[in-house]
């Protein structure tokens, strides 16, 4: 079961780090064309700056769920560096991922809430007419990936504390 | 009332920061809370922080933030620390070297992390060979790599522009001034240590020594990214973000082509390091649109500006007192927070008392530089200590020397001059 679950964690992370270079290599790539288009090529492009965004918050969202992942997500740790006992320690890891659960439901119904919003009245951009819930889609998943890495701190504050 | 809760509302995000919640869900555990208080509609609370979030502007930040991390898988910070410390001898030209090297990384990344882990990796043992003693190496290295926020790109004057609406160019074009102030206050201050606080030793030359020529001739590519970036903006070729993408491409391209420093993997972990960095900005970021866009609609910023006013009536007092609250949420708070927090609260502020948001750009960010090495949160201080391997407490007194003698009073003739923020952005037509 835990080989499953490692494989499964493995196969998650290489998705989310090429996720993340992709989206960074399209945001790059395509704003370097853009001035490329403009100054050597002497085109406009119409329409890249949706491809761009797109990217750019795809990018975002994996980026938030990679810092969920890897628990890199900026802390001030002065109280947690003052703890120096495992057990208190778990304990503090267990209050802070709690909050972090709630936090992240929170976070949840807001994305919900925006996306059934955008289903009642859909958008889409002007020139591909990309619909708006493609890039709202990322925030929503970003939102439900946090989630998911808060439980998983949960689970792993409780072994750490059920092992005494 | 309204003003009330915006105080327990800040009250609330330092007391969940302060346990240790990560930043991004501390903000929007506040954004819940006020929810609750104010009964906002759900229905466009997230769309109003996507359409903040979908903004070209701010693309700039994932690209400048990628251009750092490519500087230090490219070889880039090695040519460049190189290069400088050839360039600066003397009485107390290592130091000089540490800070130059910040500033010359501070003109291409815009962010302390990049400058504190090359530079830290590379300096730290010749300067503790050379008596330096580690503790002021890192406080030295601590407030030097600051200037990234201060010397444009800066990122934290890209995230002052989003949440204020200003132009992210003239922001940048703000603290050149106070940049410029600091660079000489901290090669003054260093060399009037050594010799005093501690001797600077002469190691002799061992093996063969790479001639200026070839150093400088190496460094050229690297050097060349500052020109690119500075000129392409403030020559009115490239947007700020196009600025970004063209000093992204063109890092790959010297440490790929030129230095050939990247592999596969070291060039996958920047990408990816990137990202997790960008993310966890953007994620803070997100939150503090929904929570200033609440803010706004109940009129906080314009309670506060009256209750201010009515208590405090001239316009000094009204400076000095901004002042000292960025110091006291900057040793309380992250730097991001403080710029997406304070800035949007005290803007009507320090305009009712006829301070220009551009300047007003310049003393956020000058403040920035006196918080993150300020305890107890100290971010950049304490990354500067475990890279440069010296205990926290032997740094501290040697960061409030640097923060005293140099960075405040920078910070007082950057608040009380505003011609010194303004200049360059005037001169460039940019006001």
């Amino acid at each position: 079961m835990s080989g499953a679950i490692a494989r499964m964690e493995t196969i998650i992370a290489s998705a989310l780090n090429v996720l993340a270079v992709v989206s960074s290599a399209v945001v790059m790539g395509l704003m370097a064309f853009l001035v490329i288009a403009r100054y050597v090529l002497e085109i406009s492009v119409v329409g890249l700056h949706e491809l761009i965004m797109l990217a750019a918050v795809m990018l975002y969202m994996v980026g938030a769920v990679i810092a969920s992942r890897k628990r890199e997500h900026l802390t001030v740790d002065w109280v947690a560096s003052q703890i120096t006992d495992p057990r208190r320690k778990a304990w503090h890891d267990l209050l802070i991922a709690v909050l972090t659960v709630v936090i992240t439901i929170f976070f949840i119904i807001w994305a919900y809430y925006m996306f059934t919003w955008g289903m009642k009245r859909p958008q889409t951009t002007p020139a591909f007419q990309i619909p708006l819930w493609v890039p709202q889609l990322a925030i929503g998943l970003a939102a439900v990936g946090c989630f998911c890495y808060g439980l998983r701190d949960i689970l792993s504050a409780l072994k750490r504390l059920r092992q005494g | 009332m309204d003003g009330f809760y915006a105080i327990y509302a800040l009250m609330l995000l330092i007391a969940l920061m302060g346990i240790g919640l990560p930043v991004a869900w501390s903000f929007a555990g506040v954004l819940a809370y006020l929810t609750f208080i104010y009964d906002v509609n759900l229905n466009t609370l997230m769309l109003q922080g996507f359409r903040s979030l979908n903004s070209l502007v701010l693309v700039a930040l994932p690209l400048f933030i990628l251009t750092g991390y490519l500087m230090q898988s490219g070889g880039i910070a090695q040519r460049i620390i190189a290069f400088v410390s050839r360039m600066a001898t003397g009485r107390g030209g290592m130091g000089t070297a540490l800070v130059l090297s910040a500033a010359i990384f501070g003109a291409i990344a815009g962010t302390a992390t990049a400058a504190i882990a090359s530079i830290g990796q590379i300096m730290t043992d010749p300067l503790v060979a050379r008596g330096y003693p580690r503790g002021r190496v890192a406080a030295l290295l601590g407030i030097s790599s600051l200037l990234g926020i201060l010397i444009p790109p800066s990122i934290t004057m890209i995230l002052f522009a989003v949440v204020t609406r200003q132009s992210v160019a003239a922001c940048f074009a703000a603290t050149i001034g106070p940049a410029i102030l600091l660079i000489i206050g901290l090669v003054l201050y260093n060399r009037f240590l050594v010799g005093r606080a501690f001797d600077e030793i002469d190691l002799p030359e061992t093996g063969t020594r790479e001639g200026f020529g070839r150093v400088t001739l190496k460094a050229l590519p690297a050097l060349s990214l500052p020109l690119i970036i500075l000129g392409g903006i403030y020559g009115g070729i490239f947007t700020p973000t196009e600025a970004a993408a063209v000093a992204a491409v063109t890092a790959l391209i010297v440490g790929g082509l030129i230095y050939r420093e990247f592999t596969f993997r070291s060039l996958g972990s920047s990408f990816v390091q990137a990202a997790e960095t960008t993310g966890t900005i953007i994620l803070i970021l997100l939150f503090s649109f929904m929570i200033s866009r609440i803010m706004a609609f109940e009129r906080v910023p314009q309670d506060l500006t009256e209750a201010i006013q009515s208590v405090v009536t001239s316009p000094i007092a009204a400076l000095l007192m901004v002042n000292l609250v960025l110091i006291v949420a900057g040793a309380l708070m992250d730097d991001v927070s403080v710029t997406v927090v304070i800035a949007p609260l005290f803007l009507p502020l320090m305009v009712a008392n006829q301070v220009d948001p551009v300047h007003f750009a310049a003393i956020v960010a000058c403040s920035v530089v006196i918080g993150a090495n300020s305890p107890p949160v100290a971010p950049t201080l304490f990354l500067s200590c475990k890279i440069t391997r010296a205990p926290i407490m032997q740094a501290v007194m040697p960061a409030l020397g640097l923060m005293g003698f140099v960075a405040f009073p920078v910070m007082l003739v950057t608040t009380f001059w505003p011609d010194l923020s303004l200049a360059i952005p005037r001169a460039l037509d940019l006001l």
